[in-house]
């Protein structure tokens, strides 16, 4: 009698305090995730914005973190600063990023996943110099809704309450928006202030979300859509259904993830919804209205001066290849047993060559292949921001690696190399196959790519989540650790790196033509279907090739085509060696400095090539806007 | 050498100095007792080996985990290499953990060591048991605190449970627990379990003191009502026979000051 009475005390102190303050949150969470993704798709007039294709999430993430190990006693309101400093810094790189692209809904995206990525590197590399157990920030990652106390539900109505509030006044001026720029500026709305505010108060409701209950995913994409899908057609409206969706979608998935985890296995909801949210993008993609071909730009319709910088392009790739060599050099330098900088001498040699070699040699060559690949891929797609990476080829490589070791666990010898090249081809075949059904608009293999990276992105918070040493295992692979490659397969690298690049070769014609449309391209006798699905396919083997070898997150299949440009290199085969020679030289000194700055921890190549690489990519695409 | 923090805990308990060890710099944090010898190498993350430095200081042995099995292979090619696992799954890892001491003592000369090694651990325990023997007892509830809505409890046949069980003590989590021994809850799932002492492991996270005194739930669960609940220092949850030494002698000793 007693012990049942105690039960049901608790039984009703769990409804209380735990059960309810959790409805209230996924209601909330998911009403104010829905309204800041409807009111960003409003002002960006782009159906694929939401919180977390911005970065806002990745960017919150990444300085919660930070504060985490820095300074950890924060909570509260110290907390949500930090989330909101970390949210309007991803947003505004990204909106600064795709401006030079007059921020087309594509651009935009690709831009916040870059973001997006690039948080997450630095985030792993965190946590893996930091502090080896630092679990927690990946649970929060994974944005779990569990709660007990009605606190901080009552934090965050509040805050949500006055973002609701600064939103009512800019209901009106935002409809106007429907009607056009122009129309909306002849009635006397000021456009520019009202859509910078817009989007201030769309930020801040998903930063203040994400610092209570971490990441949850796709909410604020799928719910206005559902709403447009519904047929709503005007904004408050819009805003009104998107909340309702929202915090359905999200009470629902909240529900069933309680009901099916059970005593079993921790689920965080925010990983679930984005597994459900992935497919959703994809449907989306194929809703939307193929963007027109871009009329040909200055720079590919300079064919008759491709003779005279002939020679230029010639000096610059022996250039190169010259420096590469140098670089090459830097293998005899590295750090003593005792921490001092030295240059290999005869005793040591024979000891550490063995060591140093493979790495130089299978980085670089990884290098190379990711930066064809991506020389290929932004020349096919005349997108700077297109590159293997954001193709979903590596994301299917790390799908391969979590489920290879979280079922395998400790045993996993050869099974983690297998995995990972079936999940780079499965990766391949998926995207492939939509590039086929879809006449190859090649914008849209790009958005498959980046639904991809999002599905595995959740998945491996979701292993990570549950812990165990294999999680921490999934973490350095993501890094990109190259320190223990044998020699065969550095040389094994680098020979496909040369065989694929000479493949890339015979196809510069198509390289040189398909840029200047499809009609020109037809005109002249080629067959673009074919044309784009061969090169497609030859970067996806670039990027199955290369991702074991330094991991996923390099972002050197992104620049090196970017620097080729800014060399002004217009000819499509030299700029294809010339890119390749770069991707290595990159390689080369970020292995370098892997290997030394931090003596005697050795860092992951892949995370250090990124980090190298992404401040120099921004600059790039900064500088591309004056010109 | 020893790659694996367990296995370098046990080089030092049984009298051997191991040349360099895997994130010498974290060991400090995470493993204290026994403490390195000064000079100990660090030889680079556990993702990440230095190979070129393990290859420069020429070792005679390299003691592995399974987590670094596929680079055994690897490893072969500086030294031989011996992988002795403290991770396996098994109901009884703390007779695990004695015969990998001896199996390692016998491959650095030191199986006389071990064998005194292991007799002060039975001396321990006899102290120990009767040490707890004269309290009164309850069943012990091991968590570690994640953030502030989340906790790992201990059960099944982790290190904690199995040292719990050694002592003579009885766990409070009996639900099942992952491969490692571990389940990740939120802390709301602690609310069903009535009269038990609440033992956390350090490190605790800083905002969890807060999180938690706001929190009625916590403040309504039994234990934390009648205030039997409380925290130790950090032990290695995935040691040796070292780490499950210092683990019980954090736990009588605090068990010894609530109990009284």
């Amino acid at each position: 009698m007693a012990a049942s009475s105690i039960e049901t005390r608790f039984d009703r102190l769990i409804l209380l305090h735990a059960t309810l303050p959790r409805l209230a949150m996924a209601i909330l969470c998911g009403a104010g995730l829905a309204v800041s993704g409807a009111i960003l798709q409003q002002v960006l007039r782009n159906p694929l914005v939401a919180p977390d294709t911005l970065a806002v999430s990745a960017g919150a993430r990444l300085t919660l973190g930070l504060v985490t190990l820095l300074a950890p006693g924060l909570f509260g309101f110290g907390r949500d600063l930090v989330a909101i400093v970390g949210a309007v810094a991803a947003v505004a790189l990204v909106l600064v990023i795709s401006r030079s692209r007059k921020y087309s809904p594509v651009s935009m995206i690709l831009a916040g996943l870059v973001v997006s990525l690039y948080c997450g590197a630095l985030s792993i590399i965190l946590v893996l110099l930091k502090d080896r157990y630092l679990i927690g920030l990946f649970i929060w990652g994974s944005g779990s809704l569990s709660q007990q106390s009605w606190e901080p539900a009552i934090q965050l109505a509040m805050r949500l309450v006055v973002c609701g509030g600064v939103l009512l006044l800019l209901v009106r001026p935002l409809s106007v928006l429907d009607a056009g720029e122009d129309a909306a500026r002849n009635v006397g709305v000021p456009v520019e202030r009202i859509r910078l505010l817009a989007i201030g108060v769309a930020v801040l409701m998903a930063a203040f979300i994400t610092s209570t209950v971490g990441v949850i995913g796709f909410i604020g994409l799928a719910a206005p859509a559902l709403a447009t899908f519904c047929g709503v057609q005007r904004f408050a409206a819009r805003c009104l259904w998107s909340a309702i969706m929202g915090a359905l979608l999200l009470l629902v998935t909240d529900l069933a993830v309680q009901l099916l985890s059970g005593d079993g296995a921790f689920i965080p909801t925010g990983a679930v919804t984005a597994v459900i949210g992935s497919p959703l993008l994809l449907l989306l993609l194929s809703r939307l209205q193929s963007r027109q071909p871009q009329p040909p730009t200055n720079e590919t319709l300079t064919s008759s001066r491709v003779g005279q910088s002939r020679r230029t392009a010639l000096l610059l790739t022996l250039l190169g290849a010259a420096t590469l060599a140098g670089l090459a050099a830097l293998v005899m330098i590295g750090r003593g047993p005792d921490g001092s900088w030295s240059i290999l001498n005869g005793e040591m040699f024979a000891d550490v060559l063995p060591w140093r070699l493979p790495r130089m040699l299978a980085t670089a060559g990884a290098g190379g292949l990711l930066a064809i690949g991506g020389y290929i891929l932004q020349r096919v797609t005349q997108n700077p921001l297109a590159s293997p990476e954001i193709m979903g080829v590596s994301a299917g490589a790390i799908m391969g690696a979590a489920i290879a070791l979280s079922f395998a666990g400790s045993s996993m010898d050869i099974g983690l190399g297998l995995a990972t090249t079936i999940g780079s081809f499965a990766a391949l075949l998926f995207v492939l196959s939509i590039s086929l059904r879809r006449s190859a608009a090649p914008e849209r293999i790009l958005l498959a790519g980046v639904a991809l990276t999002a599905l595995v992105d959740a998945v491996v918070g979701l292993i990570i989540a549950n812990g165990g040493p294999s999680s921490v295992l999934l973490l350095a692979w993501l890094a990109g650790s190259a320190s223990d490659i044998s020699l065969p397969v550095a040389l094994a690298t680098v020979g496909a790196a040369v065989v694929l690049l000479a493949v890339g070769l015979l196809g510069s014609r198509w390289l040189a033509v398909l840029p200047l449309g499809a009609s020109v391209a037809t005109g002249v006798g080629v067959r673009v279907p074919v044309a784009q699905s061969a090169l497609f396919a030859l970067v996806a083997l670039t990027a199955a090739i290369a991702t074991p070898v330094i991991g996923p997150l390099t972002f050197v299949g992104l620049m090196a085509p970017h620097l080729v440009r800014l060399f002004g290199i217009r000819s499509a085969p030299a700029g294809l060696v010339l890119s390749a020679l770069i991707g290595a030289a990159l390689m080369i000194i970020a292995d370098t400095l892997a290997r030394t700055i931090a003596f005697p921890l050795q860092l992951p190549t892949g995370i250090l090539a990124s980090l190298l690489a992404c401040p120099v990519l921004l600059l790039l695409i900064a500088m591309g806007n004056k010109r | 050498m020893a790659l694996d923090w367990a296995l370098a805990e046990t080089m030092i308990a049984i009298g051997r100095r191991p040349a360099g060890v895997v994130a010498a710099a974290d060991y400090a944090k995470f493993v204290i007792e026994p403490a390195l010898p000064p000079d100990t190498a660090d030889l680079g993350l556990q993702q990440e080996l230095n190979f070129e430095l393990i290859a420069a200081l020429r070792p005679r042995l390299i003691l592995i985990s399974p987590f670094l099995q596929r680079l055994k292979p690897t490893l072969d090619r500086i030294a031989p290499s011996l992988n002795l696992s403290v991770y396996e799954v098994s109901e009884t890892p703390l007779a695990n953990r004695i015969a990998i001491t001896r199996e390692l003592a016998s491959h650095v000369d030191a199986s006389q060591a071990a064998e005194t090694y292991i007799r002060r651990l039975d001396a321990l325990r006899a102290d120990s048991t009767a040490r707890l023997a004269k309290l009164q007892r309850r069943p012990v509830l091991l968590v570690s605190f994640i953030d502030n809505r989340h906790a790992r409890v201990y059960g099944g046949s982790s290190l904690y449970a199995e040292t719990l069980a050694w002592l003579g003590l009885e766990s409070a989590w009996s639900k099942p627990v992952g491969n490692f021994g571990f389940e990740t809850v939120g802390l709301e799932q602690l609310a069903t379990l009535a009269d038990v002492e609440l033992v956390a492991v350090e490190p605790v996270p800083p905002d969890i003191t807060y999180a938690l005194s706001s929190s009625p739930l916590w403040k309504e669960l039994p234990f934390v009502k009648a205030k039997r609940e409380g925290r130790i220092a950090p032990a290695f949850m995935f040691g040796g026979l070292p780490s499950a030494e210092r683990f019980s002698k954090l736990l009588v000793s605090h068990l010894e000051e609530r109990w009284i």
